[in-house]
């Protein structure tokens, strides 16, 4: 980074600044004792918030003012102001929504006037809910911010600034609770943070690639969420969020394969009716993943594991089918993700009819035509929508059953039995920054337990997670 | 790489409930009973017995090893390096021994029980990169895998035992011990083989967290195998008395009474799949151990040193089958053979003795430790010493003074 | 990783695959004849096996109501003959789904019973509750033949040997049991169901060719060293269930409290009992006591179930006559069936297995030199203790 003493050589920072200049980059000078010079960015800086808080004080009263620093005393005060020197981050404040206050052409008053423009806060499309609060992230890192903020209010509640990206530079949030989260953690994802060395960073999924567990895991290792509440609710269970300009998506870490069972509402119902919610959404995500597996394997194999009232079920539905079982399967699986992918691209009014046509029309055409059987088509469409029970690895787990489905149709029982305890095994080695990935379960910890498939009450909830590095692991005394 | 080894003690236990069971269910009453008959239970339960003086004893070793040393550093510290490879050798033999039965046996159970028609290789490779992928991802993911999938392997396991008790005749059982107990007593020493699961734990004697001390849940951890297995033999010959010998794989012939309706088919073959898993997490610590007694035999300590050890474990396994008969040979020459009493030095002499050599090592560790300590404070003091000296000079020359 | 790293990867992992792929025999369910059932006979030095195999000939529209077909095979072993099956159909015979094996009169009547079953007791595949039974004439006919509720012929079978709901009055005996029983054991004998059939003269299936009718099963058949030995039948067949098996008998017997308000005999039903099987050995003295506790009630019109311990108490009380006389008709079928194994020198109440457990390798010394002695030597003591 150039410093004064650097440019004064070939150009002073204004100059430099001015040279630079966009067309929608407004320039101001006013004749004071000394000229003061206002740049602001047209569109990332709020008109009013310029003309009101910057211009009107400073014509009004600071025209006498010699340096930035009478400026920020005795003119400015109701916007945050900063003196900068510095002419890389001049130009990193003044491209985020600042206006910057020259009255020496070497040294600047930043003054956030950062438009708040963009979408309202409204409830997330990706997690409705029934109970609790209904806002959601917008894609101003502002509004973010203070919406973290109105949840945890006080001075703990750490935030630190980075910028990434050569031409986009976005600005990343790192936000923690100083008192309950590991400052190791914190401290190792802003140095990786800051190691980032990318042109463009456009949304928070690019900083999450870089957070993941060297990199090439399977599973992901980054939680994410678009609710406030639950960002604060993990904050207060000593982890860290990450809140990156333009993005309504909020990363959390170190995250856990079981916060994908926990659902966004989970914490405003009754303990008993979540627990039964959650046993079965891992039930069916489990069922999912393995039952197109399990079926080709047993038609392929072991149709004597199959109990003989289903087993003439099947037996009738399948016996004029042209595929192979495994074929008839796969093919199944990748029609139900042709819609599904379909479907997501499809403009939203064309999306839920033509999607009732993929699943009815096509499904049931293909049976009565005798190209693919009734069970698969059932298993496959129950496989498929079953997934969504656990929403972050949805995509992942449908690679993972299809991968399944090869190899039970290859190797039966046998090799599914590999293939499950070779994945167990890869899941329980991998760790997001020191927390075991399929904690409480293993490593078994019996404090954390209590809020993974079980759910008791939130005032029995003594500890914070034990899996996850904290300062204070005490939540209620 | 390969990755962390620690393992907690709890996790030990749970490794331990299912991997003495996950063998024995395979083929051991079927051998037990062609040998000793319907006295197969009584002799299950001596050897049982034996085996849990040696751990008893191995618990106390673990527990006096503070300085966490490995078995091979305790022995060749003590006694002499070359005693300390020649034990290590003699474990690595019946590490391999016990899992070339193992593997091949576990095979049987989807070749013959399931139908999975196939050849040897076909079968044999999977389960050979499955257990080099485990032991790469570190003996801690083991450990967590058990945990895991304890829950659902004991549930296996106890269904089948359990709901196959209605079906069993306890006069198969009679007459006890017909030929009295020295009849037993004398078929004992050709089933030790098949016994000492729990020498395993020695492999693990550096793995252990130094903050942990509760030892006697693995006492607890082996009673309750121990009373799994002899469970299974008990309703293995209540359920099939005079024919038990003539079976091959008990515990696939024990399952199938737990369904008495016709027609619900074979669902209990869904439990005996979630319980083969033990028979692979044993698989997977067997081939640990012996690698690592291969690794203390030839000073291996680098990373591709240590694969291809694992890999030449694999191989032998895979290949041996292929060249002989493994039940056969294993049969004569180690269960029946000379064999036994080579193994016995690991199973019956070793676990006595190491209390007493981990003591030892203990006493010259603390020696060690006491010399680096003394020498430590000689240094400090003569550091202390010097700086003070040169104090005095700087303040004597400050005054004037020479 | 570089390039050239992933395509060695990939080109592992599809060879290996590949390999694999290749190397595991699959048969999927269309390729197979699932057998559901089969009969066994022995003609011509030969065997002929006649199978219920599941086949999809109805309309797709209505799945799960899956028709059968029977096929027949003829081999010099039952192996053969359902090579032969495969040859004709082009499928795989497989049994992992056999609910009844059928041995015809030609087989369990004249010929030594391990030698059918040998290839059912080596398969660890094969059920153990497979019903294995006699039939009382040609097994093929019989697993052709239809019955009025179940039409086919198996399920009828099994659902009639196995019962519904642990409701049968017929003894069971699995292909486990009756083979231990006869292997090792010094009683060396076993017992298997004998199954009948009577054609309904009414009703002819013109449709399927299958005769239509009933099958029965009021006797088994007793087998000493794997040879036939007899048939019981009658008492005898209600006394050996009675000191066997949890199976459910009801009896109508004299009530002395009958008359104008209730009717003189009783049906009553046994719903729980308590067995206690004994031996005592005395130098040439056998004594072998049956201690037989019997609860019983009134049968009900609804529930005529055996063994439901919380039934619902009859409102009309039983006498004590009525008591006293189902002791003695219980008694008189327990010596009947013992005085039967005696006359057929088949040892199948098991009483020199007994001796064996209680007294061991000193019983078998014994029973060599005196290899008659529990069809000559033996008192019975039969104590039936009727409660209500």
């Amino acid at each position: 980074m150039k410093t004064l003493s650097q440019t004064i050589f070939d150009m002073n920072a204004l100059n430099q600044l001015v040279k630079e200049s966009t067309p929608d980059m407004r320039i101001r000078h006013l004749s004071g004792v000394k000229q003061i010079t206002v740049l602001s960015l047209d569109g990332m800086s709020d008109d009013t918030y310029v003309s009101t808080q910057v211009v009107q004080p400073i014509v009004e009263m600071g025209l006498n003012c010699k340096t930035t620093h009478q400026l920020s005393q005795k003119v400015i005060f109701a916007i945050k102001c900063d003196s900068v020197t510095l002419v890389d981050k001049m130009r990193e404040l003044f491209y985020n929504g600042y206006t910057l206050v020259f009255i020496s052409p070497d040294e600047c008053l930043a003054l956030d006037t950062r438009t708040t423009l963009g979408r309202n806060i409204v409830q997330p499309p990706t997690s409705n809910v029934t109970k609790g609060p209904r806002e959601g992230f917008v894609e101003s890192i502002k509004v973010n911010i203070t919406l973290l903020r109105k949840r945890i209010k006080g001075p703990e509640l750490h935030i630190e600034y980075v910028t990434v990206g050569k031409h986009t530079n976005t600005m990343v949030a790192i936000c923690y609770i100083s008192s309950i989260a590991s400052q190791e953690i914190a401290d190792k994802i802003v140095q990786r943070i800051k190691a980032i060395t990318v042109d463009g960073v456009l949304d928070s999924s690019y900083i999450s690639s870089y957070l993941d567990h060297r990199g090439i895991t399977l599973f992901r290792m980054v939680g994410t969420t678009e609710k406030p509440d639950v960002v604060a609710g993990k904050m207060l269970e000593g982890r860290i969020a990450v809140i990156v300009d333009g993005s309504p998506i909020v990363l959390t870490i170190p995250y856990l394969f079981v916060e994908d069972i926990q659902g966004p509402e989970d914490y405003y119902g009754s303990p008993e009716i979540i627990t039964v919610n959650r046993i079965l959404r891992s039930l069916s995500a489990v069922i999912c993943v393995i039952l197109p597996s399990l079926y080709v394997s047993l038609q392929l194999f072991n149709y004597q594991i199959i109990p003989l009232k289903f087993l003439i079920t099947i037996f009738d539905a399948t016996q004029n089918i042209p595929f192979n079982p495994l074929v008839e399967m796969v093919v199944v699986l990748v029609i139900f993700d042709i819609l599904r992918e379909a479907n997501a691209r499809m403009p939203s009014i064309a999306g839920l009819s033509l999607s009732l046509i993929g699943a009815v029309v096509l499904g049931d055409a293909a049976v009565r035509a005798g190209l693919l059987g009734a069970p698969a088509v059932m298993i496959g469409a129950l496989s498929g929508i079953g997934l969504y029970t656990m929403p972050n690895n949805t995509l992942l787990l449908t690679l993972v059953r299809l991968v399944l489905t090869f190899i039970g149709g290859i190797m039966g029982l046998f090799g599914l039995s590999l293939a499950v305890v070779a994945i167990l095994a890869y899941m329980v080695s991998l760790s997001s920054f020191g927390a075991p990935y399929l904690a409480p379960f293993a490593p078994d910890i019996s404090s954390d337990r209590k809020d993974a498939l079980i759910k008791v009450p939130l005032s029995k909830m003594y500890k914070r997670p034990q899996s996850i590095k904290q300062k204070n692991d005490t939540r209620i005394k | 790489m390969i990755g962390d080894n620690n393992i907690k003690i709890k996790q030990l236990m749970l490794l331990i409930i299912l991997i003495i069971p996950g063998g024995k269910y395979l083929s051991l009453p079927i051998v037990m009973a062609r040998g000793i008959g319907r006295d197969s239970p009584y002799a299950c339960l001596i050897l049982f017995a034996i085996d849990l003086l040696m751990l008893l004893c191995i618990v106390w070793a673990l527990n006096l090893n503070t300085y966490r040393k490995s078995v091979y550093e305790i022995i060749s510290s003590t006694l002499s390096p070359i005693v300390a490879k020649i034990i290590m050798g003699i474990f690595a033999l019946f590490l391999l021994v016990r899992l070339s039965y193992l593997m091949v046996y576990s095979i049987d159970i989807f070749s013959s029980t399931f139908s999975i028609k196939t050849n040897w290789l076909a079968f044999i490779i999977p389960v050979a990169i499955a257990v080099i992928f485990m032991i790469s991802r570190g003996m801690t993911a083991v450990a967590r895998l058990a945990q895991i999938l304890f829950a659902f392997i004991i549930i296996a396991q106890l269904t089948m035992l359990i709901l196959s008790i209605p079906q069993t005749d306890i006069g198969n059982l009679q007459p006890v011990l017909d030929k009295g107990i020295g009849g037993v007593l004398r078929k004992l020493p050709d089933y030790t083989l098949w016994y000492g699961d729990c020498l395993i734990l020695l492999f693990f004697a550096d793995c252990i967290p130094k903050n942990e001390e509760k030892y006697g849940i693995l006492v607890a951890g082996f009673g309750i195998s121990a009373a799994i297995c002899i469970g299974l033999s008990v309703v293995y010959i209540g359920l099939f008395g005079s024919y038990a010998k003539y079976n091959n794989l008990a515990m696939s012939k024990v399952s199938q009474f737990i369904i008495q309706q016709t027609t619900l088919g074979r669902l209990d073959w869904l439990m005996l799949v979630i319980w083969s898993v033990s028979v692979l997490i044993k698989i997977v610590m067997f081939s640990f151990c012996c690698m690592r007694s291969i690794n203390h035999i030839l000073n291996i300590t680098t990373q591709i040193g240590k694969y291809i050890s694992l890999i030449a474990v694999m191989v032998i396994i895979v290949v041996l089958p292929l060249l002989t008969d493994v039940k056969q040979l294993v049969s004569d020459a180690f269960s029946t053979g000379w064999g036994k009493y080579v193994f016995w030095v690991c199973q019956y002499l070793l676990p006595p003795l190491l209390p007493l050599l981990v003591c030892r090592t203990n006493k010259r560790e603390q020696a060690d430790n006491n010399i680096i300590l003394n020498s430590k404070s000689k240094l400090k003091k003569l550091v202390d010493g010097d700086a003070q000296q040169q104090t005095n000079m700087a303040d004597s020359i400050m005054r004037g003074q020479p | 990783m570089s390039a050239l790293k992933r395509i060695g990867i990939i080109l592992i992992v599809g060879t290996v695959l590949a390999l694999i792929s290749s190397s595991f025999l699959v048969v999927p369910i269309s390729k197979r004849a699932i057998i559901v059932g089969m009969g066994i006979d022995y003609v011509d030095n030969q065997y002929v096996v006649m199978c219920e195999v599941l086949s999809a000939e109805s309309s797709s529209d209505t799945p799960g109501t899956s028709t059968t077909i029977v096929i027949s095979g003829v081999g010099e072993t039952i192996t053969d003959a359902l090579e032969d099956i495969h040859v004709k159909t082009g499928q795989l015979p497989s049994l992992g789904q056999c609910c009844v094996v059928l041995l015809g009169e030609s087989i369990y009547k004249y010929q030594q019973m391990n030698l059918p079953l040998s290839l059912f007791t080596h398969s660890v595949a094969f059920k153990d509750n497979t019903v294995i039974a006699c039939f009382d004439g040609n097994a093929c006919q019989a697993i052709s033949a239809t019955t009025a509720v179940t039409p086919s012929p198996s399920f009828a079978l099994s659902q009639l040997i196995q019962g519904s709901q642990q409701r049968t009055s017929i003894p069971k005996s699995t292909l486990i049991k009756f083979i231990s029983k006869q292997h090792d054991n010094p009683s060396m004998s076993g017992y298997l169901s004998v199954v009948t059939f009577t054609p309904d003269q009414q009703i002819n299936d013109d449709k399927t060719k299958h005769t239509q009718g009933y099958f029965d099963c009021k006797s088994i058949a007793v087998f000493t060293d794997y040879m036939y030995a007899g048939t019981v039948s009658g008492d005898e067949y209600h006394g050996f269930g009675l000191v066997t098996d949890k199976t459910f008998h009801s009896y109508i017997v004299n009530d002395e409290q009958g008359g104008s308000v209730f009717p003189p005999k009783a049906s009553v039903g046994i719903f729980t009992k308590r067995l206690n099987k004994d031996v005592e050995w005395q130098g040439q003295s056998i004594t072998f006591t049956i201690k037989c506790n019997l609860r019983i009630d009134r049968t009900n019109t609804d529930e005529t179930g055996k063994l439901f311990k919380f039934i619902n108490k009859s409102t009309l009380p039983i006498d004590n006559s009525v008591l006293v006389n189902t002791r003695d008709r219980v008694t008189e079928q327990i010596n009947k069936t013992y005085q039967f194994s005696q006359q057929l020198k088949c040892d199948y109440l098991e009483i020199s297995n007994m001796l064996y457990q209680k007294y061991g390798s000193e019983w078998l010394d014994y029973v060599i030199n005196h290899p008659n002695s529990v069809f000559e030597d033996v008192t019975l003591d039969v104590q039936v203790e009727v409660t209500r």
